[in-house]
This record gives C-alpha cells, sequence and structure tokens, in this order.
C-alpha cells in the first residue's frame, strides 16, 4: 500500500517539475505516469540495492518513454526527463559534498562514488533502453 | 561563398535546438539530416557551448562556422515544436526560406506558464521530493512553501545570467528560509526541509544525462556536463553553508 502511495506522490513530483520545463499539460502528465512507474519499479527492486534498482527502472522508464514518445509523435527527451527525475543521484550527491564541507571526506568520498555510479546506472538503463526500442522500430518500419 | 543561407539556417538550428534543451547526439544527427537533404557533405561537433559546423559542396568548396551559444536553459515545448519543423524540412514538406523564418519565429516566442502556475508546480515538486527521500509530512508542507518561495526569488536572480551565483543565492535563501520556516511549521525538520526544497537546484539531471552522453560517443560533451554539474552542486553547498552560519553549524 505504501508502495502506491509513493508511487502516486512521485507521478506528481515528477509531472509537476516537467512542467517547469515548460513541457505541454499532456507531456507532464504523461511524464508524471512514466515517473510513477519507474518509482514502483525502484520499490520493488530496491532489495538488490539501490544501483541494481535504479539500472532496472531506468530500463522500464526508457521503453515506456520512447513508446509513448513514438505514440505522440515528438521527441522522447521530455517524457524520459519527466520519468528519471525521481530517480537521479542529486540528493545524494549533494549530502556527499555536505560531508566534504564538514570536513567528513572519508563517508564523504563513498557517498560521491554512490551518486556517480547510480547516475551510470542510469544512464546505462536509458542507452540499452534506446538501443532495443530502435530495433524493434527498425522491424516495425520495414513492415 | 555560395553556402550563405544553408551554413545560416543550420548553425541557427543547432543553437535553436541546444538553447532548448535538445541532447547533443540528437542535434549532431539532425543537422547531419538537414545536410544530406540540401545535397551538402557536414561534419557537425557540438561541444556544450560551441557549435562547430564544416560544409562542403559538390565542387569541393568547403567553409567552417564557429558558433558559441552563450547559456543553455530547458524548454520543452520549444524543442518539441523545433524538432516537428525540422522534422517537416528533412521530409520536403516545406523549403529552406519557409522553415527558416518560422525557426526565428519559434525563438523569439516565449511559451513559459504564468507564475503562479509555476509556483504551484514547483511547491508539489518539492513536496514530493521531500516526501520520498527523507520523509514527514510536516516537513513535506514546510519544504512546499519554502520550495516555491526560493524557485521564484531564484528565477528574478537569474536575470544576472550568472548561473554559480544564482546558485549560490538560492542556497543560502533556502537554509535562513528554513530556519524561519522551522519556526512558524510545528514538527518539521530542518534536514527535511532543505533536502525537499533543494531538489529544484541539484543538478542530478545534469550529471545522469552527462553519463549517457558519454556512452554515446559524445565524451568530450559529456564530461563538460559533469564538471558544469560539479561547480553547480558545490555553488549550491556553500550557499547552504553560508546560510547556516546564522544557525550555528551545520546538522545533518
Amino acid at each position: 500500500m505504501i508502495i502506491i502511495i509513493q508511487s502516486l506522490v512521485a507521478a506528481l513530483a515528477s509531472g509537476s517539475f516537467t512542467l517547469l520545463y515548460n513541457a505541454t499539460p499532456v507531456d507532464a502528465i504523461l511524464g508524471g505516469s512514466i515517473g510513477g512507474i519507474g518509482w514502483f519499479v525502484y520499490s520493488i527492486t530496491i532489495g538488490y540495492g539501490s544501483i541494481a534498482a535504479s539500472l532496472i527502472s531506468a530500463l522500464v522508464i526508457g521503453l515506456t518513454g520512447r513508446f509513448l514518445s513514438r505514440i505522440r509523435h515528438i521527441p522522447s527527451q521530455p517524457l524520459i526527463t519527466g520519468g528519471i527525475v525521481v530517480l537521479v543521484p542529486g540528493f545524494i550527491a549533494f549530502k556527499a559534498m555536505n560531508l566534504f564541507i564538514i570536513g567528513n571526506a572519508s563517508q564523504g568520498t563513498v557517498l560521491m562514488l554512490n551518486a556517480f555510479l547510480i547516475a551510470a546506472s542510469i544512464g546505462t538503463g536509458l542507452i540499452v533502453a534506446v538501443a532495443i526500442t530502435s530495433i524493434i522500430f527498425r522491424i516495425i518500419g520495414k513492415k | 561563398m555560395a553556402m550563405v543561407e544553408e551554413i545560416d539556417f543550420m548553425t541557427d538550428t543547432a543553437t535553436a535546438l541546444m538553447r532548448s534543451g535538445s541532447p547533443t547526439t540528437r542535434t549532431e544527427l539532425w543537422i547531419s539530416k538537414i545536410g544530406q537533404k540540401l545535397g551538402l557533405e557536414v561534419e557537425v561537433a557540438i561541444i556544450y557551448t560551441v557549435i562547430y559546423i564544416t560544409v562542403k559542396d559538390a565542387n569541393g568548396n568547403s567553409s567552417t562556422v564557429t558558433k558559441r551559444t552563450g547559456n543553455l536553459s530547458t524548454d520543452f515545448e520549444k524543442f518539441i515544436k523545433i524538432d516537428s519543423l525540422i522534422k517537416r524540412f528533412v521530409d520536403g514538406k516545406i523549403g529552406i526560406e519557409e522553415a527558416h523564418s518560422e525557426l526565428k519565429k519559434i525563438m523569439k516566442e516565449d511559451f513559459s506558464y504564468p507564475v503562479w502556475i509555476r509556483m504551484i508546480a514547483a511547491a508539489l515538486a518539492c513536496g514530493g521530493f521531500e516526501y520520498l527521500l527523507v520523509g514527514g509530512l510536516m516537513s513535506a508542507i514546510a519544504s512546499m512553501v519554502l520550495g516555491a518561495l526560493v524557485y521564484v526569488a531564484a528565477n528574478y536572480i537569474r536575470l544576472l545570467d550568472n548561473r554559480f551565483f544564482q546558485q549560490f543565492s538560492a542556497g543560502v535563501m533556502i537554509s535562513l528560509g528554513a530556519w524561519i520556516l522551522l519556526a512558524i511549521f510545528k514538527g518539521a525538520t530542518l534536514s527535511g526541509m532543505i533536502s525537499g526544497a533543494i531538489m529544484l537546484f541539484v543538478p542530478g539531471l545534469l550529471i545522469t544525462n552527462g553519463f549517457s552522453e558519454i556512452s554515446q560517443a559524445s565524451v568530450i560533451s559529456g564530461t563538460v556536463k559533469e564538471s558544469e554539474a560539479i561547480a553547480l552542486l558545490i555553488a549550491l553547498v556553500f550557499g547552504i553553508a553560508a546560510g547556516t552560519v546564522f544557525m550555528g553549524g551545520m546538522k545533518f
């Protein structure tokens, strides 16, 4: 139950965030729903560690975003941005930098490395999603 | 120089795409496709804020243009409009003159929402992120208020055209605002409020986009994005540290 409430909150937050970047209302709603789906996948896979969970949910977000953008005939960037914004390691990077400033460099390094690995795993997930969908779209286009 | 118009169109398109938040790889792809459509051999390299385009025609005459884009922002509505314009041009539905004048018209327009809608959106985003990342209903409500106010204030500071200063002042405002709101919202925590309100300013998206660009062979552009993200992050954290001096040091 708590996961569903959290996913709804994530959808609301990521939809609003997309709106701040001047997305049209329809794109904001779609981006928000992708964000909600992404958070749902993240929550049920978090048992495998945050890096693996980010990878899997970024893959799901990338696939959903690419298919929806194909249907709406728009670039996938606005929808995918809306989707991954709840997963990006901004808060962890902030905490790490904060630890550096108060002089706790050893813990800060660990957190910063974690933030970079999460960013890398999200990037990898998106790239894999783009590659898979390009192959599928090429097959559909040939028919 | 016979290719003045073509080169102008290509540089304007690349600048417009980069200014509205297009990924580097997509911009490079579009410019190459426009070149193919015009029957020219095009090599394009985009290194974040600088665009290099070399064009070679059938007779072997070549010319190169270097253009700085200035500050980059993200504006999805503009991006979608420009993207569909280029798609129409590449499909051969409109000519180069019509496409160029339409591109200039799109760039002049302002698609941003009224301030009150953006304030509500900022508040919902901050509150939602606080609830997801830290938890606590009272802190979420407090960070909604704080996030909306700081977002609008930082939007005016953007007029100075200095992102580092904008981040720094946003950091100062967040920590001072959190300290003031602590007295009004009983039960909210300082770290909760701050972590919700910073979410609009932390460059998490920039870090992730940088990684995906590096993996798509735009190595330099991606690396530059990473270092900009770190600079912006440092500015934000320094701002918060400067603000917390009034509250007696950091307590996270």
